[in-house]
């Protein structure tokens, strides 16, 4: 089973961070799913990775693989979006909670604040 | 092949350089800064020099251009987030080897450089389609596609005629004379005489020093 799938569009920042991948983990461990694809979300899904990695400045996985899909259809993993326009890498969780009412989101915001208040506490 | 290459974002430049090396390309060298690119380039002399088109210190045009004033052969092609004619006029004109987007297709991209070893351009089809259209519609912008008529009249402007000097000269009344001068302006894009004598000069559309009629 592949731990890491990246979506690309086999662009030149992309490929790098492929063969640093295969390189950490193993190349059977890495799948790499061509994003201009058609069925590139389902090939994602299919293989239920732990985390999904996407360039957040790619133009074309922005067109054919919406993050928002992947975080909806597959609720345990981890996205990472690479920015190498900004040195910069977010990870974007696929927790949801129901929240119909305003307090609802007052409550989330709450609890995940006051999580990491409670690390921050426990790191000082 | 050995490569130097300078770019400011170093997750970008770490990916790159990544990506070459397991093409079993070498690596000699990575900076972050254009004066720093400078630098290295001259001193480690590289077969390829890759420069980000934007970075803090210097852009990566002017790296560009200082590498070619001080080591001509010097084969520099430029990386940018977004290509822009300008730009690439400006790139070809300083002497760069290349321009190529950061969204290439690593194999492509990859191929490119080893073309850059039989002498090709680092350029993809599509660059070299806007090259061309930019350089003609630059030579158009230059020469304004003048009648030699109109050239004729324009070397007089030059010379400091009057309207009356040209017409008598060119055996034509004032009239005409307006008449060529408005194509004139229009053809050269620009608003009055002065202006068009300038350009005419600046691009040796026509010589100084000749005397009228």
């Amino acid at each position: 089973m592949s731990r890491v799938a990246i979506l690309s569009s086999r662009s030149i920042f992309t490929e790098g961070v492929i063969v640093g991948l295969r390189q950490r983990f193993g190349a059977d461990s890495v799948l790499v799913v061509d994003v201009r694809q058609a069925d590139s979300l389902e090939r994602v899904l299919a293989a239920q990775p732990a985390s999904v990695i996407v360039d957040a400045t790619d133009a074309e996985i922005i067109r054919h693989c919406p993050l928002q899909a992947l975080i909806e259809r597959l609720p345990a993993v981890a996205v990472f979006r690479l920015n190498p326009q900004k040195d910069r890498v977010t990870v974007v969780t696929s927790e949801q909670r129901p929240a119909c009412q305003l307090s609802d989101v007052i409550e989330v915001i709450s609890g995940v604040i006051n999580a990491k208040e409670g690390n921050d506490t426990n790191h000082a | 092949m050995k490569l130097l290459v300078a770019d400011d974002h170093t997750l970008f430049r770490d990916g790159l350089a990544t990506l070459l090396e397991a093409a079993g390309l070498q690596v000699i060298g990575q900076v972050g800064l254009g004066e720093a690119a400078v630098t290295a380039a001259l001193a480690l002399r590289p077969d390829v020099i890759l420069v980000d088109m934007s970075m803090p210190d210097l852009s990566g045009l002017e790296a560009l251009r200082r590498i070619r004033a001080a080591w001509p052969e010097a084969q520099v092609v430029v990386l940018t987030d977004a290509e822009d004619d300008t730009e690439l006029l400006d790139v070809v004109d300083a002497g760069g080897r290349g321009y190529l987007s950061k969204n290439l297709n690593a194999e492509e991209f990859i191929r490119m450089l080893h073309g850059l070893e039989r002498g090709e351009a680092a350029m993809t089809r599509q660059t070299t389609g806007r090259l061309l259209n930019a350089l003609s519609h630059t030579q158009r912008r230059t020469t304004g596609h003048l009648t030699e008529r109109e050239v004729e009249l324009l070397r007089l402007i030059v010379e400091g005629c009057s309207n009356r000097h040209i017409a008598q000269v060119l055996q034509v009344s004032e009239n005409t004379v307006k008449y060529h001068i408005k194509n004139i302006l229009q053809k050269l894009a620009v608003q009055n005489r002065t202006e068009a004598a300038t350009h005419a000069i600046r691009v040796g559309l026509v010589r100084t020093g000749a005397t009228p009629g």
